[in-house]
């Protein structure tokens, strides 16, 4: 078992899309690589210029927000349609109609099908579960976050395809984000 | 029944069938009711 409290080699992400302001179903965003929340805080310095020297004598935050990073290897019809800012669907053909690959329908045919661009803002709530390899397991919950592919979506490769997200945190009735730690051993 | 395929054809869940193919129905998991279709379509011939 792992005992350094700073090391998280692995975990999970969840997304819980928000469409329209409706929670919708959580699902494993799948085999994650990295993920990262970084928080950036803007300030107001006040200087006295009483001497030639100016002295800061005050500093107020002015503003904060915070910025969400992840990628993914495993494709799934979820995080492809996020990466193309689609929507799952499924089409039906009937016999003797021409389908997507040419070929002609010997028999009715349902095929899953992501209409990209359909949905250009991705809104969610994004729970990150860590492993339970270290003796405490991290569990981070952004409660709002809007997130934007920001990887190619790779056909033909030589390496495993990756998607990458990153978002802006949102700050909700709930805060930013809640970090909760839990025993293991 | 045997036939071949007029069309490269789809039967979900398995490979294409290649136009020029002889194939039997019964083993591409065709329905009675679908082989009738396919035949009035012109997309599968009998063979005899």
């Amino acid at each position: 078992m792992l005992q350094n409290d700073r090391y998280i080699g692995g975990g999970k992400i969840f997304f819980t899309p928000l469409v329209n302001g409706v929670q919708g179903t959580q699902f494993e965003i799948g085999e994650v690589q990295e993920g990262t929340l970084s928080f950036n805080v803007t300030t107001a310095d006040a200087f006295s210029k009483d001497n030639v020297m100016k002295t800061l004598v005050a500093k107020v935050a002015t503003s904060i927000d915070a910025t969400l990073k992840f990628s993914t290897q495993i494709r799934n019809s979820k995080n492809t349609a996020m990466a193309m800012l689609g929507a799952e669907s499924t089409e039906t053909f009937a016999i003797g109609d021409t389908l997507p690959d040419g070929t002609t329908a010997a028999a009715e045919v349902v095929i899953p099908v992501i209409k990209a661009g359909t949905n250009p803002i991705i809104e969610g709530q994004v729970k990150f579960v860590g492993d339970e390899d270290g003796d405490k397991k991290p569990v981070l919950v952004v409660y709002n976050a809007v997130l934007t592919p920001t990887s190619d979506i790779a056909y033909i490769s030589d390496d495993f395809s990756q998607l990458s997200f990153e978002g802006a945190v949102l700050k909700t009735a709930n805060g930013y984000a809640d970090e909760y730690t839990m025993e293991i051993a | 029944m045997k036939v071949k395929a007029l069309k490269d054809l789809h039967v979900p869940g398995q490979k294409t069938i290649k136009q020029g193919t002889e194939f039997d129905t019964k083993d591409k998991g065709i329905k009675e009711a679908d082989v009738k279709k396919l035949k009035d379509k012109k997309l599968i011939e009998e063979v005899k």
